[in-house]
């Protein structure tokens, strides 16, 4: 049990067994433990932040919140991505940590395939994917991962292996710290192992998503809401997209030309479930 | 980031005036001891740029819209504070497109942004840049593409960075786009991020040139490579 909420416990033990007696007692401490178990419980809502004593010797030179569409106010026109994903708040902080800097960037976006869809877009040919997170990407200046509703961005200026070892010791503090569900991509992409889709697929929710993820791949979705796409890119490309409405997906079959049967001239097209589609094509 | 953050600071620049429309006081707030914000003094609202969608945003986001609603407003700067303008963009990607000059004159013009990103950004890019207080004062365009980026953008993410080694002078914004674009659809090609040039993304420049704002056909341009 966390120390704080003994201490709130007992207190409240305290109080009742000066004001109340009998079975009524049992079963108002009962109350009220539950109460303020719930009550304190609200760190998995909390953003993952390093605290002062998790780095020995950092100094935390500059911290700053956003939410929602003031996060134009960080990165100006670059919201568009995230709000088209679905962010709920990010806290930059600034360290200088063994002389070195680092920012870290902690987005807690509206879910986990909110969370694997910005980092899937935002990765780019990785040096490696360390084990942190559920899904990682790391370069000289960057080291990237996802997990749960979170993604994070860790980035040093100096590019060399101590700053690389600081930005994987300063990612596992934060990610130890995320609760909640890995995102669930194999519906999306059965039969494909986790490996293939660490490395090579991407999740869209928008325009935005898929001309970042893959521009060529524009045209196929002019003018489609509504819908989440994981494409994989590989010696068999597919595309798997699933519509929140029929007539999002409707007008999705009517602009790329497949039939409501589902065959098509230009592309494998198999029907996961109702208004979902697994797409094999050729680039 | 606020023009102090960047380094443009009175003590590195002395003797020049250095202004942005957003701004906060020197305790980091937005607002004066009334809760105005010190923005809403610097925008002029005889000059405005009306669009069929609604600016809507929360007190958070606020002071970098300055205001919501359906007009944006001309900051000041342009349209009474200054005589001349000389427009310094860097070289970044937008998607397939690009922000570059037009973009960077537009968008860091007028408040109330954040409703025009996603449905109107061709139509902003090339309509504001016709108001006569940018359309008449812009003298100069020089683009900054020492460094760039090739995707991620307008956000500056690192993996995404990439020195272009490349400054492009033109007095002519539509003009220095169009080559701006080849640059960076380059780039794209070269690092697998597209396979082949979609000049139909540059539909901003076709408006802007049909405007009478510049030369948007390459053919019709004169590229001297110094």
């Amino acid at each position: 049990m966390r120390p704080d909420v003994k201490i709130l416990t007992q207190s409240f033990l305290y109080i009742i067994n000066v004001r109340i007696t009998g079975l009524a007692r049992l079963f108002f401490a009962l109350f009220l433990y539950l109460v303020s178990i719930q009550g304190l419980s609200q760190d998995t809502n909390d953003p993952p932040l390093l605290k002062a004593d998790d780095l020995p010797g950092a100094k935390f030179t500059s911290s700053r919140s956003f939410s929602g569409t003031s996060l134009f106010g960080y990165m100006n026109g670059g919201a568009e991505l995230y709000l088209e994903y679905g962010l709920s708040d990010a806290t930059i902080n600034e360290i200088e940590y063994r002389g070195r800097k680092y920012k870290t960037e902690i987005y807690r976006m509206n879910g986990p395939e909110e969370a694997f869809g910005i980092f899937s877009v935002s990765k780019y040919r990785c040096l490696g994917m360390p084990q942190v997170g559920d899904y990682s990407c790391c370069t000289k200046y960057q080291l990237q991962f996802c997990k749960g509703d979170f993604y994070i961005n860790i980035i040093n200026t100096g590019g060399t292996r101590a700053d690389s070892l600081a930005s994987s010791e300063i990612g596992k503090i934060i990610a130890e710290r995320i609760k909640g569900k890995e995102v669930e991509l194999s519906g999306y992409l059965p039969d494909v192992e986790r490996d293939k889709i660490s490395s090579g697929a991407f999740l869209a929710k928008g325009r935005l998503g898929i001309v970042n993820g893959s521009p060529d791949l524009e045209d196929h979705f002019k003018g489609i809401r509504n819908f989440t796409a994981v494409v994989l890119k590989s010696e068999k490309n597919l595309l798997s997209v699933k519509f929140n409405d029929q007539a999002s997906f409707m007008s999705f079959l009517e602009l790329n030309g497949i039939n409501p049967d589902l065959s098509s001239d230009s592309a494998v097209v198999r029907k996961i479930s109702d208004m979902h589609l697994l797409i094999g094509f050729t680039r | 980031m606020e023009l102090k953050d960047t380094g443009f600071t009175t003590e590195n620049y002395p003797g020049i005036t250095i202004r942005g429309t957003e701004c906060q006081d020197s305790g980091g707030s937005f607002t004066d001891e009334n809760g105005k914000l010190y923005g809403e003094r610097n925008i002029d609202k005889e000059w405005y740029y009306w669009a069929d969608v609604e600016g809507e945003y929360d007190a958070e986001t606020m002071p970098y819209m300055i205001n919501g609603g359906k007009y944006s407003y001309f900051t000041k700067i342009v349209t009474r504070e200054v005589d001349k303008i000389i427009n310094i963009p860097v070289l970044k990607n937008a998607g397939a497109s690009i922000t570059n000059a037009m973009k960077n004159l537009a968008f860091g013009s007028v408040t109330n942004t954040g409703r025009l990103h996603a449905s109107l950004w061709n139509e902003t890019c090339a309509e504001v840049c016709a108001f006569s207080p940018l359309r008449d004062k812009v003298v100069l365009n020089i683009s900054d593409g020492l460094r760039g980026c090739f995707n991620g953008g307008p956000g500056a993410s690192p993996q995404f960075i990439c020195n272009y080694n490349t400054i492009l002078v033109s007095s002519d914004p539509v003009a220095m786009d169009r080559i701006a674009y080849d640059i960076v659809a380059a780039k794209r090609i070269e690092e697998g991020i597209q396979r082949e040039p979609t000049p139909g993304v540059l539909s901003f420049l076709s408006m802007a040139s049909s405007l009478g704002l510049g030369i948007a056909d390459k053919e019709r341009i004169d590229l001297r490579i110094v």
